[in-house]
C-alpha cells in the first residue's frame, strides 16, 4: 500500500529526514517509536503533505501513485489519514459543515453521489458512539473549547467517518487520562479492516496494548534504525533507547 | 478654509428651497433653519481632518464633489419586489429617502410607524420632543440630512409594548439612468420598558451612481430592549453616507449588528450614549470589502454614567483593492464607575492592494472601570488550511470555510427569526467574490 | 534587597527633590527668534556655512508652520518670541581633570544622586555632561577613540567631524518634519554626537545628562547616533530640572542611523520638573525621537521611563527599512497631578521581514492625562512584517484620565498585527494585602507600580533602572489618599 524509499526532508533547510525506508501491506499495524526529535512526526507531516517541509530526495509510491505529486487534499481524499498530535481549533467552521464538506469531497473523488442530510446525520450519530465524543460536540466549531482528551477523541471520531485506508495517528495518546486511552485506543482497534493500514506513532508502549502491533520501528536521526514485532516496544519501554543508540553510533 | 464645495451645496440648497412651496411642517422647517446656520459654518472633512479625528482614512469632501441630481421624491418598491428580505415584519419602504405616500400606520397596541413627515404633521408634539435632540451640533452630514429631508423613517413604541413583529426598511436608491443624491433624517422612539426589532436593508435601484446621506435618530427608554440590524447592499456605484445617533435610559439594552456587503463607499458613523446606569449596548459588524470598494464604521460608544457595559466586535476582510477601516471610540466620562467596556477588531488582508486600518481607543476618566479592546490584522490561519486539506477540503474551499466562519460568530448574534440565514447567505456569496 | 532599602528611605522625601538653580552666570543672547537670531546662534558656535543655511532654510519652513494640536494635550498659548534661544556658561571650559571644573557644576550633578566620578569610576560610563546648551566635560574620549568611536557634542563634531554629521544631520528627521523638529533645526544650541565605527562593539553605556538651567532659556538638544554596519551601541539619556514658576519649553530632536546588522539600545529616565501641585511651572516638552534601520538585520531598541514634565509630546519612532530590521518600544509613563503626557511610537515597517514590538504602560494619577498614541504601518513591500502591540494603563483616583490612540495600518497581505489594550485601576485587594502586611499604602503603590511597570524597566541598562524605580515611586507621592 504504502512504499517509502530513501526519504529525505528539511525544513528551514535544516535535514530532518536523512533517509528513510518504510513499507506497509494492507491489513498491518506499524508502530513508530523513538526518542524525541528523531522525525517522527515530520515523517507523518510528509507523507500527509505538510508545505512547511520540503522533500529533498526520495520516493514515496501510494498505490501504485507517487504520493509526493499529490496535492494535501487529493492525499487525504485517496484515504490519507493524519491524525495529529496538535489538532487545530478553526473557529466559527462547525464541525458538522466541516465534515459534511470533507465527506462529500471524499466521495465526489470516489465519484459517488454526496450523502443526503438525512444520511449524513445518521451516520454522525453512529460514528460518534465509536469514540464516545458527546454528540453535542458535532454542534460546536472545530476543536474549539474542546478539552485535550476532547480533541484527540475528535481525530478518531473524523478517522471513523472519512474511513481513510491508511491512518498515520500521530501521538494521538499524549495528554491521554487512562479513560481517554482506552476509549481511542478501542475506537482505533473498531476501525480496523483487513483492506485497510494504521501507523502509530507513539512515545509509550501503553497505547500498543489497544492497538496491537505487526511492527515497531525505532526512528532516531531521521533514518529508521531497527526493526521488529511487538516485543520491541515493551523491551524499549522497559530499557529505553540508548543500547540500540549504540549500536547504531 | 476653503469653502467653495460648501459654498456650491448652499447654491444648490437655495435653489431647491425656491423650488419648494411652503406645504412642509413647521417643526421640520425650523429644524432645517437651524441646520443652515451650522452648514454655513461647517465644513464636509476630507481625509483626516477635523472633529477629533473622525475622518483619518476616509475622504467625504470628493464623494460629496460630484455631480449630482437631487432625487426626487418618488413611489417605493412594491411589495413583491423580488430583492425583498424573506423576512416577516411591518414592511416600511423608502426610495431615495422618501416614503412615496407619506402616510403612518397605527398598531392596536400603539405602534406607530412610517413617514417622518406624516408624523411631524399628524404628531407633532411627540416628533418635536425627539426630533434633533440627539445630534452632534459639530456633525456636517446630519446638518445637511436635516436641510434637505423630505422624509424618513418613523418608528414610536409606546410604554410597554413589546411589538412581537419585527419592522423591515426596504431603503432603495437611486432610479435608473442618472447620477442622485438623498438625504432624510429618521427617529425612532423606544418608550419606557418597551421591545422591539427592527431590520434595516439598503439597497441599489439600477448602477448609476448615487449618494445617500441620512441620519438617524434613536432614543430607547428606560428597561427597553431594542435589536436592530443592518445591511448593506448597494450597488458598485452607491455612497452611502450614514450617521446614527442613540440614547439609552436606565437599563436598556440596544443591540446593534451591520453587514457592508456592497457599495463604493460606505461610511458608516454611530455615536452611543449611555446616559442611565445599568444600560447595556452591544455594537457588532462585518465589513467584506473587495475590489474597490471602501467600507469604514466608526463608532463613538460613551459611558456618561455608571454602571453602564457595552461591548463591540467588528470584523472586517479586504481584498482587490478594497479597504475595511474601523474605528472605534470607548469613552469613559469622569465618575462613569464600574463600567465594562469591550471592544475587538479582527481583519483579514487577503491580497497586496487591499487595505485594513484599524484605530481603536479608549478615552477614559474613570477610574473603577474594566475597558480593553484588541484588533489584529492578519491572513487566514495556515495551520487551520493545512488542517482542513488535510481532510481532503480543497484550498479553495477551506479558505472560504474559513473565512465564513470568521464572520459567522458575528453575523449568528442576531437573533430576528431567519436573518442569520440570510445574512449568512449574503457573506457567502460575498465571500466567494472576493 | 539593600537597592530596595535605599528606595525606600528616599520615599520619605516628598516634593520634588531635584528642584534646585544651580548658580553659574550664563552668557545669552536677547529673547525671541528672527533670521538674526538664528545667524548669531550659528556664528557663536562657529559653524561652517552649510549649517548656517541649514539652520536658516529649517527657521523659514518654521514661520510657515503652526503648533500641532491633534494630541489630547491642553497646550497653553507659546509665545516664540519670549523665549531666549542661545545661552552658554561664561567660562567657557576646557578641562583636563575633575579638579578644574566649576565646582558649582559638580554640585550639581551630585545632587541629582549621580555624581559624575561617581559614574566614572564605578560604572565605567562616559558623560557627555551637557549644562545648559554647551558641553562642558566630555570624558573617556580616549578610551573611546582606540576603538574608532565618536562621542563628543554636536558642536564639536560639526567642527572635527563636519562631513559624517553633514552626511547624518537630517537625514531622519528632516526639518520639515514637524513643528517642533523645525524650530530644533533652526536654534539648536548642543547636543551628543556619537558614531560607532563598523564591526564596533561600544564597550561601556553612553550618557548624556541634560539640565535646563538659565532661567527663561530654551532648551533645544540635538542628538546625532550613527551606528555604522554591524556595531553595537547602548545609549542613556538622562534629565533633570529644577523647579521653576514659568513654563519651560524643551524641543530637542534625537537621530538614529542603524545600518546593516547594526544595533542602537537608546534608554531614556526623564524626570523634568513636573509644576506643582496645583499645576503651576514645570517643563514642556516636546520631543521628536525617530530612528532608521537602513540595512538589512538592524536593530533599534527605544526604552523610556517618563514621570515628569508638566505636558509631554514624544514619539519614540523606527523606521524599518532594511529587510529583517527590527524595532522596539518599551515605555513607562507615569503621570501625576495636573501633568499631561501624550506619548508613544510609530514602527513604519517598509522592509520585508520587518518586526516590532510595543509595550506601553501608562500610569496616572492625580488629575493628570496620559495617552498612548501609536501607529503601526505596514507598507504594501513590508513582506511578511510582524508587529505586536501591548499598551496597558492603570488609574490611581478618579480624577484623571488614561487614554489609548493606536493607529494601525496594514497594505500588505502577509503581515501579521496584534494590538491589545486594557485599562483599570490600581487594585484594592492588593493594597489590602499589602496595608495587612504592614506596608503604609504609598509604599503598596510604588510597589505595585514597579511590578506593573517590571516589563519595561528590565529592558533598562542597570544603572538607570534602580533610578527609575525610585522614579516611579517619587513621583506616585501623595496620590493615593
Amino acid at each position: 500500500m504504502l512504499e517509502v524509499k530513501n526519504l529525505h526532508a528539511t525544513v528551514d533547510g535544516k535535514e530532518i529526514l536523512r533517509g528513510i525506508n518504510f513499507s506497509v501491506r494492507a491489513g498491518e499495524v506499524h508502530a513508530i517509536m523513538g526518542p524525541n526529535g528523531s522525525g517522527k512526526s515530520t515523517f507523518a507531516s510528509v507523507l500527509a503533505g505538510n508545505e512547511r517541509f520540503e522533500v529533498t530526495d526520495g520516493e514515496v509510491l501510494y498505490e501504485g501513485r507517487d504520493l509526493l505529486s499529490m496535492s494535501i487534499e487529493d492525499r487525504a481524499r485517496a484515504g490519507i489519514f493524519l491524525g495529529f498530535q496538535y489538532p487545530v481549533e478553526i473557529p466559527g467552521v462547525s464541525m458538522a459543515n466541516f465534515l459534511k464538506v470533507a465527506v462529500s469531497e471524499k466521495r465526489k473523488y470516489q465519484g459517488l453521489e454526496p450523502l443526503s442530510a438525512a444520511e449524513f446525520l445518521r451516520m454522525m450519530r453512529e460514528r460518534a458512539s465509536v469514540v464516545e465524543l458527546d454528540s453535542k460536540l458535532t454542534s460546536r466549531a472545530v476543536n474549539e473549547g474542546f478539552s485535550g482528551g476532547e480533541k484527540k477523541k475528535n481525530e478518531i471520531f473524523q478517522m471513523a467517518m472519512l474511513e481513510p485506508k491508511l491512518a498515520i495517528l500521530d501521538e494521538t495518546d499524549s495528554g491521554l487520562d487512562i479513560d481517554a486511552l482506552r476509549i481511542v485506543g478501542t475506537g482505533v482497534t473498531k476501525l480496523k479492516r483487513p483492506d485497510n493500514a494504521t501507523v502509530v506513532i507513539t512515545h509509550y508502549q501503553r497505547l500498543l496494548d489497544y492497538i496491537v502491533p505487526d511492527y515497531v520501528h525505532v526512528l532516531y536521526k531521521g533514518q529508521i534504525i531497527y526493526s521488529g514485532d511487538k516485543s520491541l516496544a515493551l523491551k524499549l519501554e522497559k530499557e529505553g533507547y540508548d543500547w540500540l543508540i549504540n549500536q547504531y553510533e | 478654509m476653503e469653502r467653495s464645495l460648501e459654498n456650491r451645496w448652499i447654491e444648490r440648497y437655495r435653489a431647491w428651497a425656491a423650488t419648494r412651496g411652503a406645504a412642509s411642517v413647521p417643526l421640520l422647517e425650523a429644524v432645517r433653519r437651524k441646520a443652515l446656520e451650522a452648514f454655513e459654518r461647517l465644513e464636509i472633512p476630507a481625509k483626516g481632518s477635523g472633529h477629533g479625528d473622525r475622518y483619518h482614512y476616509t475622504d467625504l469632501r470628493t464623494a460629496f464633489a460630484g455631480e449630482y441630481r437631487l432625487a426626487t421624491e418618488a413611489a417605493p418598491a412594491s411589495a413583491t419586489d423580488s430583492d425583498s428580505l424573506p423576512i416577516q415584519g411591518h414592511r416600511i419602504r423608502l426610495l431615495n429617502g422618501g416614503c412615496g405616500e407619506k402616510t403612518l400606520t397605527r398598531l392596536s397596541n400603539g405602534v406607530i410607524f412610517g413617514s417622518l413627515a406624516a408624523a411631524a404633521r399628524q404628531e407633532p408634539s411627540l416628533v418635536e420632543r425627539y426630533y434633533d435632540t440627539l445630534t452632534d451640533p459639530q456633525d456636517v452630514f446630519s446638518a445637511m440630512s436635516a436641510l434637505w429631508m423630505q422624509d424618513g423613517v418613523f418608528v414610536y413604541v409606546p410604554t410597554g409594548v413589546e411589538e412581537p413583529l419585527p419592522f423591515v426598511i426596504e431603503d432603495e436608491v437611486g432610479d435608473g439612468g442618472e447620477a442622485l443624491y438623498c438625504f432624510a433624517r429618521h427617529l425612532f422612539v423606544f418608550e419606557r420598558g418597551s421591545a422591539a426589532r427592527l431590520v434595516w436593508d439598503h439597497r441599489s435601484r439600477g448602477e448609476a451612481s448615487t449618494l445617500k446621506c441620512g441620519t438617524r435618530e434613536v432614543s430607547v427608554g428606560e428597561d427597553a430592549r431594542i435589536e436592530m440590524v443592518e445591511l448593506y447592499r448597494l450597488s458598485a456605484q452607491a455612497v452611502s453616507v450614514s450617521g446614527g445617533y442613540v440614547r439609552q435610559a436606565r437599563n436598556s439594552r440596544f443591540e446593534s449588528l451591520s453587514a457592508s456587503f456592497n457599495g463604493a463607499l460606505l461610511r458608516h458613523d454611530l455615536t452611543v450614549m449611555l446616559d442611565g446606569c445599568g444600560a447595556e449596548n452591544r455594537t457588532d459588524g462585518v465589513m467584506l470589502a473587495g475590489e474597490a470598494e471602501k467600507f469604514d464604521y466608526t463608532t463613538d460608544i460613551r459611558h456618561h454614567v455608571s454602571d453602564c457595559t457595552s461591548s463591540e466586535q467588528f470584523k472586517s476582510i479586504a481584498s482587490g483593492e478594497g479597504t475595511a477601516v474601523f474605528s472605534g471610540r470607548i469613552y469613559v466620562a469622569p465618575d462613569a464607575q464600574r463600567t465594562n467596556a469591550y471592544q475587538q477588531n479582527n481583519g483579514l488582508i487577503l491580497n497586496t492592494g487591499a487595505h485594513v486600518y484599524t484605530k481603536p481607543q479608549l478615552e477614559i476618566y474613570a477610574d473603577d472601570v474594566k475597558c480593553s479592546h484588541g484588533a489584529t490584522v492578519g491572513q487566514l490561519d495556515p495551520e487551520a488550511i493545512y488542517y482542513m486539506r488535510q481532510r481532503g477540503i480543497s484550498l479553495q474551499e477551506a479558505r472560504r470555510l474559513q473565512m465564513y466562519g470568521f464572520v459567522r460568530e458575528v453575523l449568528g448574534k442576531t437573533r430576528i427569526e431567519g436573518l442569520a440565514e440570510v445574512l449568512e447567505a449574503m457573506a457567502v456569496d460575498k465571500i466567494d467574490r472576493l | 534587597m539593600e537597592q530596595q532599602d535605599k528606595i525606600w528611605d528616599d520615599l520619605t522625601g516628598s516634593d520634588y527633590k531635584y528642584g534646585f538653580v544651580t548658580d553659574i552666570d550664563t552668557e545669552t543672547i536677547p529673547k525671541g527668534l528672527n533670521e538674526d537670531i538664528v545667524r548669531l546662534i550659528s556664528q557663536k558656535k562657529g559653524e561652517p556655512d552649510w549649517m548656517t543655511e541649514f539652520r536658516l532654510k529649517a527657521y523659514r519652513h518654521w514661520r510657515t508652520l503652526s503648533m500641532p494640536r491633534w494630541a489630547h494635550l491642553d497646550i497653553p498659548e507659546i509665545d516664540f518670541q519670549d523665549i531666549i534661544y542661545y545661552a552658554a556658561p561664561r567660562t567657557k571650559p576646557k578641562y583636563e581633570s575633575l579638579d578644574e571644573v566649576d565646582p558649582e557644576l559638580l554640585a550639581t550633578f551630585e545632587k541629582l544622586g549621580v555624581p559624575i566620578e561617581e559614574r566614572m569610576l564605578l560604572a565605567g560610563v562616559a558623560v557627555d555632561a551637557v549644562m545648559d546648551s554647551v558641553s562642558v566635560k566630555t570624558t573617556f574620549k580616549e578610551t573611546l577613540a582606540e576603538k574608532g568611536i565618536v562621542f563628543c557634542s554636536i558642536s564639536e563634531a560639526l567642527r572635527d567631524y563636519p562631513d559624517l554629521v553633514r552626511q547624518y544631520l537630517g537625514s531622519v528627521v528632516p526639518y520639515t518634519d514637524n513643528f517642533f523638529a523645525a524650530l530644533n533645526a533652526a536654534v539648536f544650541s548642543d547636543g551628543s554626537f556619537c558614531y560607532i565605527p563598523k564591526g564596533v562593539r561600544c564597550p561601556m553605556e553612553l550618557s548624556t545628562y541634560f539640565r535646563i538651567n538659565a532661567a527663561g532659556t530654551g532648551q533645544f538638544e540635538r542628538t546625532l547616533i550613527v551606528a555604522d554596519e554591524g556595531s553595537y551601541v547602548s545609549y542613556m539619556e538622562g534629565c533633570t530640572a529644577p523647579m521653576r514658576d514659568e513654563n519651560q519649553l524643551h524641543a530637542a530632536v534625537v537621530e538614529i542611523v542603524v545600518l546593516k546588522d547594526a544595533e542602537v539600545k537608546y534608554s531614556t529616565v526623564q524626570n523634568w520638573y513636573p509644576g506643582d501641585k496645583d499645576g503651576r511651572g514645570g517643563v514642556y516638552n516636546f520631543v521628536t525621537k525617530r530612528g532608521m534601520c537602513r540595512g538589512e538585520n538592524a536593530r533599534l531598541s527605544w526604552t523610556q521611563v517618563e514621570t515628569g514634565s508638566a505636558i509631554t509630546w514624544k514619539y519614540p519612532s523606527c523606521i524599518l527599512a532594511g529587510d529583517n530590521s527590527v524595532g522596539e518600544f518599551y515605555s513607562v509613563a507615569v503621570t501625576n497631578n495636573h501633568q499631561q503626557a501624550d506619548t508613544g511610537t510609530r514602527m513604519i515597517h517598509l522592509g520585508r521581514g520587518t518586526r516590532s514590538r510595543i509595550v506601553s504602560k501608562g500610569i496616572s494619577a492625580g488629575q493628570s492625562q496620559n495617552s498612548y498614541r501609536g501607529l503601526v504601518r505596514v507598507s504594501r513591500k513590508a513582506e511578511g512584517a510582524r508587529n505586536y502591540s501591548q499598551c496597558d494603563s492603570l488609574l490611581i483616583g478618579d480624577r484623571c484620565g488614561a487614554h489609548t490612540f493606536p493607529y494601525i495600518e496594514v497594505d500588505n497581505p502577509s503581515a501579521v498585527v496584534e494590538h491589545e489594550a486594557t485599562t483599570s485601576k490600581i487594585g484594592e485587594d492588593q493594597l489590602f494585602y499589602c496595608n495587612q502586611r504592614g506596608l503604609s499604602t504609598e509604599d503598596a503603590v510604588g510597589l505595585i507600580v514597579n511590578g506593573y511597570a517590571k516589563e519595561v524597566l528590565n529592558k533598562l541598562p542597570m544603572e538607570f533602572a534602580v533610578e527609575a524605580q525610585k522614579l516611579l515611586s517619587i513621583s506616585l507621592e501623595g496620590s493615593v489618599g
